[in-house]
């Protein structure tokens, strides 16, 4: 479903991470740990294909539209579009039913339907970035932080999300949260 | 291309169009940058009779600089804004190429008339092949278009890059500008129209080489297969 | 092989003094600035274009021997053509005047010049080494077909051609005596054989480089410290 084979990634002459072998399967649940800076969001993006490995391959779901759905801190949203435009447009795009209404309640996000990107705080965005990551069902989800920014309501919200999907979906979840392990079936540690 | 392909190029395009309606300080900033490079140029030549040629290349160089300001904008935006990762995620590289590319050369087609018209009223030179002039800018739009998304693309991620665009999006199209300013001195004098001809032609093969390699150069970059 | 290279040069720069003047030139004496320009502008217009077709390699492969290839072919084509460039300007000077004409030849030079300077400049913004191969890569690839028409389109086409200083056709026509062809062949022999050992060396240099980085993943400390960090740092998985 998704996994790695001796992935590394390297900064100039620093190895954030080498050798690194995987295999991820439904119902699994791996949680990368490590200190700040140790390359958890930088595994996430070479699972994502965002960014390219230094060396190793990753194997990855074919359309990766319908086949990964990835959610990070440091993505944003457009300013200009609302809510249900963006999950209409990822539609659009992926091929897939918006189902706009379904994922804003699911996320609680419903209130906010028409709302702007730029109008939206720092937790609405992530609730956002999770309907959109959730939107087309994928295998194989990537959480980049999932609880930072979220009130307590989030915080129960993304245990709903997982929960709800672990039978059929391959979750990888880079986390310095203590509360997020009890989500793991595997834990992977970066770092010295 | 199946019809899949159109509605995700079609989804880009009205994205970019929604976004551009909606934030009126981009469009603003380049209609204002296509007014003062044409105003600058004709300024630095009021007084002095304009050749056929002195025309051409003004005009060239003025679409040139209007269109590298405007469209390096298109990948460099998502960036900062910090959404280039989303349309990674959400669509597959030819579609978000084609959809940029079309977007601009909508964008630079109405630039280009609007700096042409403005350049012919500032300067009052005359123009003898309206035809060969229209095709030719029209070609035109469409390679600086092509050319100058892709160059956003790979510079987006990158240092410096409000610099960079020029330093690498310019010499491309020195030879594009060379064309087209063939051309545009056939248009504007009436003289020499095979080679005019045959400069909008350059214009023209030019647009197919760019637009037949470049969204394999784009999907080359822009993710992980 | 550098004293052997070095005794070919100053032989055959003997030997240039020694040919007749070619007489097609206001300055004839001073034309012999052409055994060095004529090779180095063929020689770079071949780095140029095989650094395209490497960059194109190396995109369709990922294959990193291509990157380096390409990445040495560009710079070797870059001095090459800075040496072209300072040889024209010398001889726009002298024979035809001032140091630039805005000569068809000299003008689509100095866009090949540019579009090479380019390529370094995109590298610079680059400091993630996969990125700056791709980017640099893909615009690299991106040059071949502006190269090709500034080298060999641009200058040819006739209403470009008739206004140039440069003198149409005297290679193709075969103006130049055989003693002068025979100079000018040798230094392009002896500049190709030295710009391909300094290609050579570049790529083996960057094949070395990522092999050391690869083995023990930090050069900078590896050299000066027995304490040197290993930084394949530890990955566990706990079930």
């Amino acid at each position: 479903m998704i996994g790695c084979e001796q992935l590394g990634k390297r900064y100039g002459t620093r190895w954030l991470f080498r050798h690194l072998d995987l295999d991820l399967q439904p119902g699994d649940c791996l949680l990368v740990l490590g200190s700040n800076g140790a390359g958890k969001s930088t595994l996430l993006k070479l699972f994502a294909g965002i960014i390219p490995a230094s060396e190793g391959t990753v194997q990855r779901p074919a359309d990766p539209r319908t086949g990964i759905g990835y959610a990070a801190l440091d993505q944003s949203v457009y300013p200009v579009l609302t809510v249900r435009e963006h999950l209409e447009l990822a539609a659009e795009l992926r091929g897939c039913a918006p189902r706009a209404d379904e994922l804003l309640e699911e996320v609680g996000l419903s209130y906010a339907a028409e709302f702007p990107g730029r109008h939206l705080s720092t937790g609405m965005r992530a609730r956002l970035k999770f309907a959109l990551a959730i939107q087309a069902e994928p295998p194989v989800i990537l959480f980049d932080e999932p609880g930072a920014g979220l009130d307590a309501a989030g915080r129960a919200m993304i245990g709903k999300v997982i929960e709800k999907r672990r039978a059929k979906t391959a979750f990888i979840l880079a986390t310095n949260d203590p509360e997020e392990r009890r989500f793991a079936t595997h834990e992977l540690e970066l770092g010295e | 291309m199946s019809s899949n392909w159109g509605n995700e190029i079609r989804a880009v395009i009205r994205k970019e169009l929604c976004t551009e309606m909606r934030n009126k300080s981009a469009t603003f900033t380049a209609v204002m940058l296509s007014v003062t490079t044409v105003f600058t140029l004709a300024f630095a030549f009021y007084g002095r009779q304009l050749t056929g040629d002195g025309a051409a290349g003004m005009l060239w160089a003025a679409l040139l600089f209007a269109g590298v300001g405007t469209l390096t904008r298109a990948f460099i935006a998502e960036e900062e804004q910090g959404t280039g990762d989303l349309l990674r995620m959400w669509a597959r590289p030819h579609a978000v190429y084609w959809g940029k590319a079309i977007f601009a050369f909508g964008q630079m087609a109405l630039t280009g008339f609007l700096v042409a018209a403005l350049f012919l009223l500032l300067t009052g030179v005359g123009v003898a092949t309206p035809l060969m002039l229209f095709v030719s800018l029209l070609g035109g739009a469409a390679a600086l278009s092509g050319t100058v998304t892709l160059v956003s693309a790979m510079i987006a991620r990158g240092s410096n890059r409000g610099t960079l665009a020029g330093v690498v999006a310019l010499p491309l199209l020195l030879p594009l500008i060379a064309l087209g300013v063939t051309a545009g001195r056939s248009a504007f004098e009436g003289l020499a129209t095979s080679s005019g001809w045959a400069g909008t032609a350059g214009v023209w093969l030019y647009t197919l080489l760019v637009f037949a390699t470049a969204p394999y150069q784009f999907a080359a970059i822009w993710r992980e297969p | 092989m550098k004293w052997l290279l070095l005794l070919g040069m100053i032989v055959a720069t003997v030997f240039s003094y020694q040919v007749a003047p070619a007489k097609d030139f206001p300055q004839p004496e001073l034309a012999r600035i052409i055994f060095f320009h004529l090779p180095c502008a063929y020689a770079t217009a071949g780095f140029s274009i095989f650094a395209a077709i490497a960059s194109w390699r190396y995109l369709a492969k990922r294959d990193w021997i291509w990157e380096f290839r390409a990445h040495a072919a560009t710079e070797m084509a870059l001095t090459l053509g800075c040496a072209t460039m300072i040889t024209g300007i010398l001889f726009s000077k002298v024979q035809w005047g001032s140091w630039w004409h805005w000569d068809a030849r000299q003008t689509s030079f100095l866009i090949v010049l540019l579009l090479l300077g380019a390529y370094f400049a995109i590298r610079m913004a680059f400091e993630e080494e996969v990125s700056r191969a791709r980017v640099s890569a893909a615009y690299s690839s991106l040059t071949l077909l502006p190269i090709l028409f500034l080298i060999f389109v641009f200058p040819k086409l006739p209403q470009v051609a008739k206004n140039s200083l440069h003198p149409q056709g005297v290679v193709a026509k075969g103006r130049f005596s055989p003693d002068y062809w025979s100079v000018i062949l040798t230094v392009f022999v002896l500049v190709l054989i030295t710009a391909i050992w300094l290609y050579k060396m570049h790529v083996r240099t960057s094949v070395l480089t990522q092999s050391l980085r690869d083995q023990d993943g930090n050069l900078e400390d590896s050299g000066r410290s027995t304490t040197a960090r290993r930084v394949d740092q530890s990955v566990s998985v706990h079930e």
